[in-house]
């Protein structure tokens, strides 16, 4: 990211010229405040000036802090509920009641079901509470109401009033059930509602983005009302204390600021400038500081009342700097230790905040640094010696005692400098691989930061260590990052926006095209009693019924229904009741519909508008007609009844689908037909009746009356019968005639065989002969099948069963 | 001590079985391995009843328990229900539940004291809790997640968390219950904890692909480390030694 120094105009340049060389500790109160986060400014994506959610942001990154174990310990966790927005409770007790209240559990629900959701007050869910007992029991008595009111406010109910308290109990639990099904029914249109409003879903797209880029991004932007939004100011995440991660970073800065702002801010104050001054003198210890400071602070003061105009922060660190010279640090020194470690170098610094407050620019105070090299690495190889294991030549050996010495080196360095770096507020480490383990061990004070929460590391690139180096990263780390961006950039990022946006409402309405017939959500939750019932006449084919409903209630036919909650059909296939009842193949009504109550027979399942540019592209299945729904040939007749009836009233041909008329002489016709066609049908039966007859002989028909067939059942006879008919359809009608008496004859004394064998092998098995009682076979030198203590010879036998 | 134990080459062995201070459950048909792996630790300490639940071997998932009780879903058979009376201490209670939610491992997180429970459990089921298992019972999520029983594992020393609870729920939970709570995870990064972790007060047993860390931070937060003799004079002096005051 490279920062735009030439600006176009003036008033650019000067804007850059007093933020160049801003500090983050010491940022003016008024920019501290003015300070707005922004999404990541990188100028080849489109972002917007949607105030990035620091809070959410917050609580993702607790994942990450997570990460570290630290477990609760019940000292310092307080009694509360973030559920219900209740930062702290009195005790543990009052806690677990608060728990177990309807209250809470409400507002459980809702941040379940919609996390964005705002918690309800008590009293706000009293009232709730107080509105639905209204409603549910009205038959009951106001005294019992405000019984059951007085029992919600005291648990414990007296045992006389036990069983009652019970009731009101039950009450309760049934309310708060319905009030938890209104909740969740209001939340979901409200998502539905919200899902549809292109805006809202741009918006919660970009922002989702734009959390993501934050998350990843080493800085976070902010923009300042005091400067124009070209303007970017950029902090690291890890300069800040707790890593960024706070709602109000803002504050966090402010607590950052070395207290030359502090003062300052007193002294704006004029009413109470003497007292400060006082207290600055005591504050200071000794008494002949204070005569010293007061000249300088008075000749201050004016200067001051010109700094402000101006914003010329340039000039006011230099007076905030002189002013420190002067009035000397009365707060202790705060520290900052940065440590960089690789490849044989090392090069640690211990810095003094309040350091930069000197004579000129941007010096920094060194409290203590050192560096140290040793030959640890092979030339053109790389890696540490200890990666590559055993020593296998002289060099080697060198390279692993120098490995050694550095790190016992660095260590009584650093224990040396323990004072200080406990007490600094950040340790900024750099120590990639193997050099880690030189700086963390047990007991050392980088570990015990570590465990603080002061470790950081360095989130740029950093070149070999040497203090020049340090020092960079030093500055790097505590300047405020200035990046502005160019007008353009600005305007382009606006339309890139402002199309997105339009896309956006495009597509959703484009969207919402299709289902324009359905037409918006409120009438759809309350599709009228009267509607629903209409449905339901016409679901039935309750013409009359349906059309007398029709006028009492003075419907227009052809508007269009609602998309009711019920899912038991598809809507969108039937947006009319002509759709309804053609889809539902009820000619009837249709009829009626189309004839008495005028409907439209064009309206489209898609929409009139798009049904006809669709006309040309042939038809799709969103643009049917009620014709096109029809269920069957009846209903699809009524429909060209209708369009014989009247016309000229619509585009039936066109429009409506309806392929043509059916005009009552047609039907008429077509029913002489129909007749005619039968009759010759009957008529060609006779004849081949008469000629199959006229045939002599059939040698089909001779398996048939043979004796051996006599146990086929009649069923397979008649079979037989049909196919010998089949057969003889060619013979003239007397021969067939003939051959056919013929044919039963030889059945019926084949069935009269069949039962006097029957009879026969009854007699043999009651006599207590060894047959088969199926078929009278004889069965003494064979093994029989044996069912329900009867005797069979085969298993054919078997499956026929008894005789 | 904190185990690694595996139930059929499957890590989540807290579907598989149920650990509470006075008895513990293990699904019928495991292989040999699984079950002395339980009987090593608690062998001589507490029974090990075999059984299943409503025919099926998910019974860390289907009911619930502590030191005082058992919770059984309602499609537990009788037969079932006769095996576990017979095999329990006399002094654990046990009780089929109709509740709608009839996973109750999976909707209630228990230990001998307090019980966190789906916030849309039956009020019947919630004093039935409160009453065979002898516990407060707190309708809560954990981490925005209403299962409470497969996301949080609990004792009487700690509890364990899902990895996404932030640091307030954490706090405010854990002065809820009353006990030290840590947000981790179990077999190597898993976040459903009451699948793949089963604890009572003195062992813990994790699935296999728990990571040695994982498995410190769970003895560290349920206060399972091996207690040296110095921790008979330091901690439990008070348990072992009665004093005339």
């Amino acid at each position: 990211m490279d920062f735009v120094h030439e600006a176009s105009t003036a008033d650019q340049r000067k804007v850059s010229a007093q933020l160049e060389e801003l500090s983050i500790f010491l940022m003016p109160k008024d920019l501290i405040t003015s300070l707005v986060p922004q999404a990541p400014s990188d100028p080849t994506l489109p972002t917007v000036a949607v105030p990035l959610s620091v809070s959410r942001l917050a609580k993702l990154d607790d994942y990450s802090a997570t990460g570290r174990v630290t477990p609760t310990s019940l000292d310092s966790a307080l009694p509360s509920c973030r559920i219900c927005g209740i930062p702290q409770l009195e005790s543990v007790e009052k806690q677990r009641e608060h728990v177990r209240l309807d209250w809470h559990r409400y507002n459980l629900k809702q941040q379940l079901l919609d996390k964005s959701a705002k918690p309800i007050s008590e009293q706000q869910f009293e009232n709730m509470m107080q509105d639905l007992s209204s409603i549910s029991g009205s038959d009951d008595s106001s005294d019992e109401d405000s019984d059951n009111a007085n029992t919600r406010v005291k648990p414990a109910a007296k045992p006389s009033n036990d069983n009652h308290s019970v009731t009101t109990g039950q009450d309760q639990e049934a309310m708060i059930l319905s009030l938890m099904k209104k909740l969740e029914l209001t939340v979901k249109q409200n998502q539905r509602v919200r899902n549809q409003d292109p805006v809202l879903v741009h918006q919660q797209q970009l922002l989702e983005q734009q959390l993501q880029e934050a998350r990843s991004s080493p800085m976070i932007w902010f923009t300042s009302s005091q400067y124009d939004r070209t303007v970017r100011l950029g902090i690291y995440k890890n300069a800040l204390p707790n890593k960024g991660q706070c709602d109000n970073i803002p504050e966090y800065l402010q607590t950052l600021q070395l207290p030359i702002v502090s003062n300052k801010k007193s002294k704006t104050q004029r009413a109470s400038k003497e007292e400060k001054r006082a207290k600055e003198a005591a504050a200071a210890g000794t008494g002949d500081i204070a005569p010293e400071l007061t000249p300088q602070e008075v000749s201050d003061e004016d200067e001051e009342e010109v700094v402000d105009q101006n914003q010329d922060w340039l000039a006011y660190q230099i007076q905030a700097k002189q002013l420190k010279q002067v009035s000397k640090p009365t707060t202790k020194p705060r520290y900052w230790t940065l440590v960089l470690i690789g490849g044989g170098h090392f090069a640690g610094v211990i810095m003094d905040l309040a350091g930069q407050v000197s004579t000129h620019g941007r010096d920094m105070k060194v409290v203590a640094h050192k560096t140290f090299h040793r030959y640890t690495v092979r030339r053109k190889q790389g890696g540490s010696q200890a990666a590559h294991g055993a020593a296998n030549s002289a060099g080697a050996r060198i390279r692993m005692y120098n490995e050694e010495a550095l790190k016992s080196e660095v260590r009584e360095l650093l224990d040396s400098w323990s004072e200080w770096i406990n007490q600094s507020e950040c340790v900024f480490v750099h120590s990639p691989g193997n050099n880690r383990r030189v700086l963390f061990y047990d007991g050392s004070v980088v570990s015990a930061a570590d465990k603080q929460g002061r470790l950081r590391s360095i989130p740029f690139m950093t070149r070999r260590p040497t203090l020049s180096e340090l020092k960079r990263a030093y500055l790097e780390l505590s300047t405020v990052k200035v990046y502005k961006m160019t007008q353009e950039s600005l305007t382009q990022q606006d339309r890139m926006e402002q199309k997105a946006l339009e896309k956006a409402i495009e597509a959703s309405k484009t969207k919402s095209n299709d289902a324009s017939v359905v037409p918006s959500q409120e009438v759809i939750l309350e599709a009228p009693v009267e509607l629903l019932k209409l449905i339901e006449l016409i679901k039935k084919g309750r013409a009359d019924a349906a059309s007398s409903h029709l006028f009492k209630h003075g419907m227009d036919a052809s508007t269009l229904l609602p998309l009711t909650t019920s899912t038991e059909y598809d809507m969108r296939r039937t947006p009319t009741l002509l759709h309804l009842a053609s889809h539902h193949g009820q000619p009837q009504v249709v009829k009626i519909l189309l004839e008495k109550h005028n409907a439209d027979p064009t309206v489209t399942s898609a929409g009139a508008d798009q049904g006809k540019d669709e006309l040309d592209s042939g038809f799709s299945t969103t643009s049917l007609t009620a014709y096109d729904v029809a269920k069957d040939k009846e209903t699809r007749n009524a429909f060209r009844r209708a369009m014989a009836l009247m016309p000229d009233n619509w585009d039936w041909m066109g429009l409506a689908h309806v392929p043509s008329a059916l005009t009552p002489e047609m039907e008429a016709e077509q029913e002489r037909k129909a007749k005619e066609k039968s009759k010759k049908l009957l008529d060609a039966e006779r004849e081949r009746k008469k000629t199959r007859e006229a045939k002599p002989t059939n040698p089909v028909n001779k398996p048939v009356s043979s004796p051996s067939s006599s146990s086929s059942s009649p069923s397979l006879m008649s079979k037989n019968l049909a196919s010998a008919s089949t057969a003889n359809s060619h013979l003239s009608p007397e021969l067939r005639m003939r051959l056919e008496r013929e044919r039963r004859a030889n059945a019926a004394e084949a069935r009269m065989a069949a039962m006097r064998e029957a009879e026969t092998i009854r007699r043999a098995v009651q006599d207590g002969k060894n047959v088969c009682v199926a078929c009278g076979t004889n069965l003494e030198n064979k093994v029989p099948f044996d069912k329900f203590g009867r005797k069979f010879c085969t298993t054919e036998c078997v499956a026929k069963g008894p005789a | 001590m904190a185990v690694r134990a595996q139930f059929e080459n499957n890590n989540e062995i807290g579907v598989f079985s149920m650990l509470t201070n006075s008895y513990c459950l293990v699904a019928i048909g495991g292989s040999e391995n699984f079950y002395s792996v339980f009987e090593s630790e608690l062998g001589d300490v507490i029974p090990i009843i075999h059984t299943s639940i409503a025919g099926t071997r998910i019974i860390g998932r289907l009911c619930v328990g502590n030191r005082h009780g058992l919770l059984v879903p309602s499609t537990t058979t009788d037969q079932e229900l006769q095996h576990l009376r017979n095999s329990l201490p006399d002094s654990v209670a046990i009780q089929r539940v109709e509740e709608r939610l009839s996973a109750l491992g999976n909707v209630i997180a228990c230990n001998d004291y307090v019980a966190l429970c789906h916030p849309d459990i039956d009020r019947e089921t919630e004093e039935i809790i409160a009453d065979v298992l002898k516990v407060e019972v707190f309708r809560q999520t954990i981490a925005d997640n209403v299962l409470v029983g497969s996301y949080c594992a609990l004792s009487n020393q700690g509890g364990l968390v899902h990895p996404r609870t932030s640091i307030q729920d954490q706090d405010e939970l854990s002065s809820l219950l009353q006990i030290p709570l840590v947000a981790g995870t179990v077999n190597r990064g898993s976040d459903v904890i009451g699948a793949g972790l089963l604890v009572n007060d003195w062992c813990a047993f994790a699935g296999l692909d728990t990571t040695a860390t994982e498995l410190s931070v769970i003895e560290s937060i349920f206060q399972l480390q091996d207690n040296g003799p110095s921790a008979i004079v330091a901690d439990m002096r008070d348990s072992l030694v009665d004093s005339y005051v």
